[in-house]
């Protein structure tokens, strides 16, 4: 009786080590550098599994960016017979300097959660939770019918269906889509969970954008508490950073201190959906044109006392000033051609696996 | 520009690429390069008394510098402000480059020592912009500008200059009383840099035609400290004014279409695909926000409007005096309502987008001047 249970932690070590022995991790590191920028992947093991030149899905004008490096990696179960997560990159290997935008699946849609922390006509940070389909049959981007004959070669079950938790973030040099497709079961982490673990990463993955990430640095774990440690983690070092100025002589105490404020003011704000600066401008326009139509009428009306004139009069003029508003942006931006709106564009490239129904 | 000598320039480059590119391509290797791990660390920031050349590192940033071994002439900080914008420190250095006794050059370099979220106010200052500041670029997170001037070399500065004027005093070195000064100043979401450089006078040479040709060079410098900014120079260097623009177009250009060469080379893209990257890269300029001021609350606006509204008035009630009133009262009115219409959408943007930090004010090096060697008047409106 008592010897049952010896056996059975035997066999289930010698287990575990065969199936370590078969899928041994690729010693692939948690910071990957594509270009100049770092692309850190969540913490644990990843096997290097498909590197091929990904595809821009959309047609836009995006200058000289080189390739895009799509780079897929699977990360087996403990028994090694199956994958449980798998990571998609798309990034570009040359800088260019005119911007990217927006990842499709970052704006609001059924079946998506998503938010989108920065937004303009340059730079994008945002994130999105959805479901995804894998039909392995289908054609699909090289890199993933790479890490389809890696899995094979392996003996790694691939999904059928995944949770997708995927990252954006760009600026004028650079883009990176960092996409986790983790296994859609019983132990799949809760959307909540994902979604702090993903305002989190968000910020780790723009400081790779512009290679600001210390060596080795990884994304949290797929769950709460590893996302909210690193929450807590990230804003500890700043502060940190704060206190080893204070005691290099280069930052007063006080100094010290309204700054530490402000960072703890803008972790607390983290998260919040932002819209970009061009629509905001268009809502600051449209305002002051309605007031100004209902402050002109009614001027009018106590000077003339006159319903009609009132109204003719406000007509007349907000059409006119309408009209010279519109001719002096047209002008303005001729003489200054190199100029567009602070808008974000959507730029996506060829993903694997696609949307139930799709 | 020297066409003959920028294309003996150019194939001498082009030929050196192409050996640089047949050492390091993997031999037979078709795929796209590795991932590599990244540096272990940052290398080590420069510290007093250092020679330098290629590349200064500083605050996590990298400087690109002009030829020659630079001497590490001080470092610091720049003065606490009252900014609440949590960017640690802007550190600072100044280097100084010898010909004998003689200082050549300086560079002055600033940069934020602890990264923001979201960008910075203002980087390039807000228009009018003078007119030795060439704007490359602006939008609510980022900008990029260049300006030529001239810098009279006085005590006036932060502390790092006046560690910098010990140093050039104690080794009893020659600095002119003033200096030409190109400046560049590149700031993204996250970081910004500016620097300076200041050269010493060539006599006989036109002094607009020489200011020209330093606000060219600038441009050209402010693009290589764009890609300091993001650690993206990567051997990228640019000669001094009087060399580089006799030899160079852009340098970033330049890589960018060697690069798109290189993976055409590897097999990576195909020749077709390299054909429209570079045509693509040729072609590719870096566009700015559109202003929004045209739209809302210029000058412009503020004279005609208040004629439209005079105009509109008289042509439907044929009343001078009344279309007078009107106008001046819908005048008053609109004054107020643009007053509160931008103060209570500068609160909703606060609220529904991410503030950009408030750009630390910086103390520079020197009093600048004007060509007749008095200080200019932007800088004393400031």
């Amino acid at each position: 009786m008592r010897i049952a249970p010896v056996l059975a932690l035997l066999l289930t070590g010698l287990a575990a080590g065969a199936a370590g022995a078969q899928t041994q991790p690729d010693q692939t590191p948690a910071l990957l550098e594509i270009g100049s920028k770092q692309v850190p992947l969540a913490e644990g093991p990843w096997i290097a599994a498909g590197d091929a030149a990904g595809r821009v899905e959309t047609d836009v004008a995006l200058g000289g960016f080189g390739v895009i490096r799509n780079l897929v990696l699977l990360r087996p179960a403990v028994n090694g017979r199956s994958v449980v997560a798998m990571a998609e990159v798309n990034s570009n290997q040359i800088g260019i300097e005119d911007g990217w935008g927006l990842a499709a699946d970052c704006e609001p849609a059924a079946g998506v959660e998503s938010a989108v922390l920065v937004r303009g006509g340059w730079d994008v940070a945002c994130w999105f939770i959805t479901a995804r389909q894998w039909d392995w049959t289908a054609e699909m981007p090289l890199a993933w019918h790479q890490a389809q004959a890696t899995a094979a070669r392996r003996g790694l079950a691939l999904p059928a269906r995944t949770v997708t938790v995927g990252l954006r973030v760009a600026n004028r040099q650079g883009v990176i889509d960092l996409r986790f497709h983790l296994v859609d079961g019983k132990d799949a982490p809760d959307r909540v969970a994902l979604a702090n673990w993903a305002v989190v990463s968000l910020r780790l993955l723009d400081a790779g954008l512009t290679h600001g990430l210390p060596a080795g640095r990884a994304l949290p774990a797929f769950d709460a508490g590893s996302a909210a440690l690193a929450r807590g983690g990230i804003a500890q070092e700043r502060i940190a950073r704060l206190k080893a100025l204070v005691a290099e002589g280069a930052l007063t105490e006080e100094e010290a201190r309204r700054q530490e404020a402000a960072i703890r003011e803008a972790a607390a704000h983290e998260g919040v959906w932002s819209f970009d600066p061009d629509t905001i401008d268009g809502f600051r326009w449209a305002s002051l044109q309605v007031g100004q139509a209902l402050t002109d009428a009614s001027l009018t009306f106590l000077w003339t006392a006159q319903s009609l004139q009132a109204a003719a009069v406000t007509a007349l003029q907000t059409g006119a000033r309408s009209a010279r508003s519109y001719l002096t942006s047209v002008v303005w931006n001729r003489v200054r051609p190199v100029t567009r709106a602070d808008s974000a564009r959507v730029v996506d490239f060829a993903y694997g696996g696609h949307k139930p129904g799709g | 520009m020297n066409r003959t000598g920028w294309q003996g320039w150019a194939m001498l480059r082009a030929v050196g690429a192409l050996a640089l590119l047949l050492l390091v391509a993997p031999a037979g290797h078709a795929a796209v390069p590795n991932t590599t791990v990244p540096d272990a660390a940052l290398p080590d920031p420069a510290k007093p008394g250092e020679t330098v050349t290629g590349v200064l590192e500083i605050a996590g940033k990298q400087v690109p510098l002009p030829p020659g071994a630079w001497v590490v002439a001080a470092t610091g900080v720049q003065p606490a402000g009252t900014a609440e914008a949590p960017y640690g420190v802007v550190r600072s250095a100044i280097l100084m480059l010898r010909d004998g006794d003689d200082v050549r050059a300086l560079v002055e370099v600033n940069a934020n020592d602890i990264s923001v979220g979201a960008g910075w106010a203002a980087p390039c200052g807000n228009d009018p912009l003078p007119a030795e500041r060439r704007l490359r670029y602006r939008s609510r997170y980022d900008a990029a500008c260049a300006e030529a001037g001239e810098t009279r070399l006085d005590w006036i500065g932060p502390p790092a200059w006046q560690a910098a004027r010990a140093v050039i005093a104690r080794d009893h070195l020659h600095l002119p009383d003033t200096m030409l000064t190109a400046m560049a100043v590149c700031a993204n979401r996250q970081d910004f840099l500016e620097v300076r450089v200041h050269l010493r006078r060539v006599p006989g040479v036109d002094d607009d035609a020489r200011r020209k040709a330093l606000l060219d060079w600038a441009g050209l410098y402010a693009s290589l400290v764009g890609k300091g900014l993001s650690r993206d120079l990567g051997g990228l260097l640019l000669d001094f004014p009087s060399r580089a623009m006799l030899l160079q177009d852009d340098p970033v250009l330049d890589r960018r279409l060697l690069r798109i060469e290189a993976l055409r080379r590897t097999g990576v893209i195909t020749p077709r695909a390299a054909a429209e990257q570079e045509s693509a890269a040729l072609q590719e300029v870096a566009m700015s926000a559109v202003d929004p001021n045209p739209r809302t609350n210029t000058l412009f606006n503020q004279i005609t409007s208040p004629l439209i509204n005079l105009g509109t008035a008289y042509s439907v009630t044929r009343n001078a005096a009344l279309s007078v009133a009107i106008a001046a009262s819908e005048h008053v009115t609109r004054l107020l309502l643009v007053s509160a219409n931008e103060t209570r959408w500068d609160a909703i943007e606060r609220a529904v987008m991410p503030t950009p930090s408030p750009m630390p004010v910086l103390q520079h090096l020197g009093t600048p001047v004007n060509k007749d060697g008095l200080p200019r008047l932007q800088d004393l409106a400031r």
